[in-house]
């Protein structure tokens, strides 16, 4: 079995004191699993990069354990947190290359830290370059790039030290929806290919849904909910979990006050022929109140709202009709007011 | 034309050496001092890579006082010191010693400056990646800032030489001095001015040099 690589516990972190104080962070507890994609998602305040600072103590916890490969990372000395870092590469919205190094140069930087050869370092370097697709532009400075550039030779430059996890916050934020596309399937690549485990922060759905096997959804300082990103798109527990899959929002007070269901399809067909089906099976007419499904490897994720007919009868015959479907489950909707 | 040139020839001459001889080696020992003392600045800031409240303090107030001192005031005041560290407080080398003790401080507010302007996300990266703070000076700081320190030494470089002008005033030697002797004391306008334009023609030089040199440096803008 997969092993953890990084274990939080407790984990709190305040800024400031007295009644100025935020506390970004409160009892944050999770485990990331070697060779995953985490993913961690909240609104903006919602202290995601605070959490992704912790695991390298960019930002130092005020309390509580981060064990990153079995180190306690809270306990290093300087020199063996320096050390320690070199296995948890960082990349960066703003990806933050060093303006006054070409593309090659900028990917020696972290090779030259722990003293390769230069010929070793360039060697590696070209290697990673090749990597990320970008082998003719060696010589290119940051100021010659475009984003989705820059972020590949961050990405190359944080890989160089083999690294056995790759922090990337908000890393394609900056970035127009198809580098973004292309950028996600870079870290996809690399995680199967390397094996590195990825730890994506991000305040787009999309971006969890397209690479993450799990999720952990922050809000405001605290982990709202967790699982894998299938569990979490086909039935969010949390107000901020929903309000996160369905970016759009389905407006339950908009709703009619008929009785109202809430499908949920964990992996099977998709909502149309189930409509159909129920019409013609049964000839019960619902009404879609409000659906967000979506295509996860080729399977139906995501839930729907249905109004069901005023008639009790119909209404109850539909009900058994979904119940008995594999894969879709349903709970009945109360509606306030 | 031919008669100046034979009388004050040599004396301009030797005045334009003494000049760079003095510019030159007091920017170089002011450097020394105040390259790691804007460093310090810099990295000691609160959020610094290195914060020190109170070697921030002490240092900024060192800075200060001696920023605030006229020069002409500073190079009195301390002559004893200049005797003691080149055994004479006159000539060059007595006023290579204030020079360097007066520039000091201004270089160290230039590094200071220019070190802010680096992006404090590409200093966290290198954090990120395990740099000690005297990689990411030497390998961040430094090389980053390079096209602002460049541009900054200009303006030092053309400080210390019109400092230069005022030593001359206790025969320190230099174009300053020869301004003063013959065109004050002795009432040849024709040296004085001679002198201001070979001033201006250095000071000229110097500036379109640097800058010439500083976007030439800059990766950033291509
Ligand atoms: N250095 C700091 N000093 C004081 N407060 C801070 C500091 N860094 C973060 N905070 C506060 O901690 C909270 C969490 O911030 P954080 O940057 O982690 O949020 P985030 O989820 O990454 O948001 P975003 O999506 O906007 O990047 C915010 O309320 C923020 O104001
Ligand atoms: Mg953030």
């Amino acid at each position: 079995m997969s092993k953890t690589i990084i274990q939080i516990d407790h984990l709190n972190k305040t800024f400031g004191e007295g009644p100025t104080a935020v506390h970004a962070l409160e009892d944050i507890n999770l485990e990331i699993q070697e060779g995953e994609i985490f993913g961690i998602i909240g609104l903006s305040g919602a202290g995601k990069s605070t959490l992704v600072r912790c695991m390298n103590m960019l930002e130092r916890p005020t309390s509580g354990s981060v064990i990153v490969d079995g180190q306690e990372m809270t306990q290093l000395k300087e020199k063996e947190l320096n050390k320690a870092r070199q296995s948890i590469s960082m990349i960066f919205q703003s990806f933050n290359l060093l303006m006054q190094r070409n593309a090659l140069d900028n990917i020696c930087f972290p090779l030259e830290l722990i003293g390769v050869k230069r010929s070793d370092a360039v060697a590696r370097a070209r290697e990673l370059l090749k990597i990320v697709g970008l082998e003719t532009r060696e010589k290119a400075y940051p100021a010659q790039m475009s984003g989705g550039q820059k972020q590949r030779v961050a990405i190359a430059r944080a890989l160089a030290t083999n690294p056995k996890v790759l922090l990337c916050d908000e890393a394609t934020s900056a970035l127009d929806p198809t580098t973004t596309l292309s950028i996600l399937e870079l870290l996809k690549e690399l995680n199967q290919k390397l094996g590195v485990t990825v730890v994506v922060i991000t305040h787009q759905m999309n971006v969890i849904e397209e690479i993450c096997h799990r999720v952990a959804i922050l809000d405001s300082g605290v982990v709202a909910e967790q699982g894998t990103v299938e569990e979490i798109f086909a039935n969010p527990q949390t107000d901020i979990g929903r309000r996160l899959v369905y970016p759009n929002g389905v407006q339950i007070d908009a709703l009619p006050t008929a009785r109202v269901i809430r499908v949920a399809f964990n992996g099977g067909s998709s909502y149309e022929p189930l409509i159909a089906s129920l019409a013609i099976d049964c000839g019960v007419k619902v009404n879609i109140l409000g659906a967000d499904t979506r295509n996860i490897d080729g399977k139906a994720f995501g839930t729907m709202l249905l109004g069901l007919p005023d008639d009790e009868k119909e209404a109850s015959k539909a009900i058994r009709y979904i119940q008995a479907q594999s894969d879709i489950t349903l709970e009945e909707v109360t509606i306030n007011g | 034309m031919a008669e100046f040139w034979a009388q004050y020839g040599s004396l301009l001459i030797e005045g334009t050496r003494d000049t760079l001889i003095m510019t030159g080696v007091s920017t170089f020992f002011a450097y020394v001092l105040g390259l790691p003392m804007g460093v310090l600045l810099n990295i000691t800031q609160a959020h610094g890579i290195w914060p020190n409240k109170w070697v921030n303090r002490i240092l900024g107030w060192i800075v200060n006082v001696g920023r605030s001192m006229p020069f002409i005031i500073l190079m009195i005041a301390i002559m004893p010191f200049t005797k003691l560290v080149v055994g004479t407080k006159i000539g060059v080398p007595g006023a290579i010693v204030p020079l360097v003790v007066s520039a000091a401080p201004f270089i160290a507010r230039m590094v200071e400056t220019s070190l802010s302007e680096i992006d404090a996300g590409v200093v966290e990266a290198a954090r990120s990646m395990g740099a000690s703070r005297m990689q990411i000076v030497r390998k961040v700081f430094l090389p980053e800032a390079l096209p602002s320190l460049i541009l900054g030494a200009s303006i030092s470089i053309i400080t210390i030489l019109s400092y230069t002008a005022i030593a001359g005033a206790i025969g320190a030697g230099g174009l300053g001095d020869l301004a003063i002797r013959y065109g004050y004391q002795r009432n040849v306008p024709s040296m004085m001015w001679t002198t201001v334009l070979l001033i201006l023609v250095l000071v000229q030089v110097i500036q379109s040099l640097f800058s010439w040199l500083s976007v030439k440096m800059d990766k950033r803008l291509r």
